[in-house]
């Protein structure tokens, strides 16, 4: 009998074995009151984000140094990333990205932003092709710094800022 | 930084199902171990935490050199050769429970690295490094006695309740870290 389970057991491992690969991705966001601006930085993996660009657009990009497929990048963004300031929808404009050996730093900006008292982050990069996205947010607003895990089932957080 | 952010994916980095090699790794290193053997196995576990809290600080800090690929593949080398090593061994055996203290220790160094391998995936530009490695570590610690918990209580289960003989418990736990362990390493190549 109990040969049988370790039999069992032995097979049932093999599967869903393979390198610990982790899904997770950070947005560094900070807020300059010199310029006035929310500077964004995600940092992404670049395997994954491909991959999910091209699922969504049945395209099969390859992200380089170069802009061929930035476009790409910043509607892909446009669509899993939303931020709203003091309840007010606000778009971002993508500045630019920059490659770091498997990830891409992906660089958005919001413009005239006077003051933030309550700012929303909705998150879902990832999450449609990779249900385990862990997508981590880290906020700076002057004093104000705060972190949050966002993931699949819980996408949005929002902050208060005293 | 919040503590409670780095410190929840320290726990679910080491406890995480999708890449259980960190979990295998222990589970091959508490093999021959009986559950009321509660200070070998407490000596056990402080080793393999030495071994990776100084790697893991050692990579994270840039103090050394990390090559991920290396990182991986080994991994799976020591699971494998801990796994053996159980196979053949005993816990009644003074000096078989000081290899393995060693064996956890030094195999501890490349699962620290390991642990640094994901952990600088989470950081950001330009943010203190000291805090959320602390909080990292410490959740890393939780999740692994939490795992060790887990084990013994199953063991305690299968061999009171159900009967099972320790020798079947050690051996299917050694032959499955053994098993998946060199599927791993061979899929490495392949």
């Amino acid at each position: 009998m109990t040969k049988w389970i370790t039999l069992v057991l032995l097979i049932g491992f093999q599967f869903n074995v393979s390198a610990h690969k982790f899904y997770v991705s950070i947005s560094q966001i900070n807020y300059n009151q010199e310029t006035k601006s929310l500077e964004i930085a995600l940092k992404l993996f670049t395997d994954d984000l491909e991959n999910c660009i091209n699922e969504s657009t049945n395209k099969s990009i390859k992200i380089s140094q170069e802009h061929k497929y930035d476009q790409d990048i910043a509607n892909y963004l446009t669509k899993h990333l939303s931020i709203n300031i003091n309840d007010k929808v606000s778009p971002f404009n993508y500045l630019g990205k920059e490659l770091e050996y498997d990830v891409t730093w992906c660089y958005l900006e919001i413009k005239n932003v006077e003051n933030i008292s309550a700012i929303k982050i909705k998150n879902s990069i990832f999450t449609q092709l990779l249900p385990d996205q862990k997508n981590l947010i880290q906020l700076t607003v002057g004093e104000f710094e705060e972190s949050t895990i966002l993931r699949k089932n819980n996408t949005t957080i929002t902050y208060q800022i005293p | 930084m919040n503590f409670s952010t780095y410190f929840t994916l320290g726990i679910e980095h080491i406890t995480d199902l999708n890449g259980y090699d960190h979990m295998l790794f222990i589970a091959a290193l508490m093999a021959s171990f009986y559950w009321s053997d509660i200070k070998s196995i407490l000596l056990q576990v402080t080793a393999f935490t030495v071994g990776h809290s100084i790697t893991l600080a050692l990579v994270s800090l840039g103090i050394i050199p990390l090559k991920a690929d290396l990182v991986e593949f080994l991994i799976p080398v020591t699971i494998f050769l801990t796994a053996i090593y159980h196979l053949r061994g005993s816990h009644q055996n003074e000096q078989f429970k000081k290899i393995n203290f060693w064996l956890a220790g030094i195999f501890g160094l490349i699962h620290g690295m390991g642990f640094s391998n994901f952990f600088q995936s989470l950081l950001g530009k330009d943010t203190s490094l000291l805090k959320p490695l602390f909080a990292f570590n410490l959740g890393v610690e939780a999740g692994q006695i939490l795992f060790v918990i887990a084990l013994f209580i199953l063991q305690y289960v299968l061999l009171t309740f159900l009967k099972f003989k320790f020798i079947w418990w050690k051996t299917s736990l050694s032959l499955i870290a053994a098993s998946v362990s060199l599927y791993m390493i061979v899929s490495h190549f392949i």
